[in-house]
């Protein structure tokens, strides 16, 4: 007797329970498809990481081997031209195949190269500045280098 | 201002103990006239953006693992 007035009770307020659940996720799916319209999914991109890339492995290898061997007492503007290309062919890559994250952190060593580039093809660059510079070359190959293997 | 690098060198951070150690280099040169004012100036900057792309890598990295994790979780739940 109990039982079966309680039952239909318990039925409304569940119905209740998964309109008020259903009106909620409806509510943030429209929310989600705004915004994935608004933006063009350029916000989720940005967000979402990379996948692993056996291109950008090799290229970024190569870049570590590069700089780590660097020799300041060399022909400082053919080595830097070397690795000029190398870092712009990872950029390019990136950019092409729209793996932002990559591009992002590529594009702050394509700055410090390029400088290095610039500078010794103007003339003599001093030993102790080319140096200090491989050294920041070399920490930020291997900093690029970690992150594009690291992804999954 | 080179107490202030001078503490960080000793720090026991790694990251902040190489890049002051780095940045005394820079000043160390530049007082005996090893590198010019122009070159100094071009490596600190640089030492900024190895900072930049430091921050960058590892939140990549973090979002990497993150997203990994999720994933693994989802198909558990499937």
């Amino acid at each position: 007797m109990t039982s079966s007035k309680v039952l239909p009770v318990s039925g409304v307020v569940l119905q209740d329970c998964l309109t008020i659940r259903t009106n909620s996720i409806m509510k943030r799916m429209i929310v989600i498809t705004t915004i994935v319209a608004l933006t063009g999914c350029s916000s989720l991109k940005d967000l979402w990481p990379s996948r692993w890339d056996p291109n950008q492995s090799k290229i970024v290898t190569d870049i570590q081997q590069t700089a780590r061997n660097f020799d300041c007492n060399g022909d400082v503007f053919q080595q830097s031209r070397n690795l000029s290309l190398q870092v712009e062919w990872l950029d390019i890559y990136s950019k092409t195949k729209d793996t932002r994250d990559v591009a992002k952190i590529t594009s702050l060593m394509t700055n410090t190269v390029k400088e290095l580039n610039d500078r010794s093809s103007k003339g003599q660059v001093s030993v102790v500045y080319c140096d200090i510079k491989k050294k920041i070359m070399i920490q930020q190959a291997n900093t690029i280098g970690h992150m594009i293997q690291g992804r999954f | 201002m080179q107490q202030q690098l001078l503490q960080l060198a000793g720090c026991g951070l790694p990251w902040a103990e190489a890049r002051a150690q780095m940045a005394l280099q820079i000043a160390e040169a530049l007082q005996h006239g090893q590198i010019s004012k122009d070159e100094a100036r071009a490596l600190l900057e640089d030492l900024v953006n190895t900072d930049k792309l430091n921050e960058e890598a590892t939140n990549a990295e973090a979002r990497a693992m993150l997203v990994f994790g999720v994933t693994q979780i989802l198909q558990m739940c499937l």
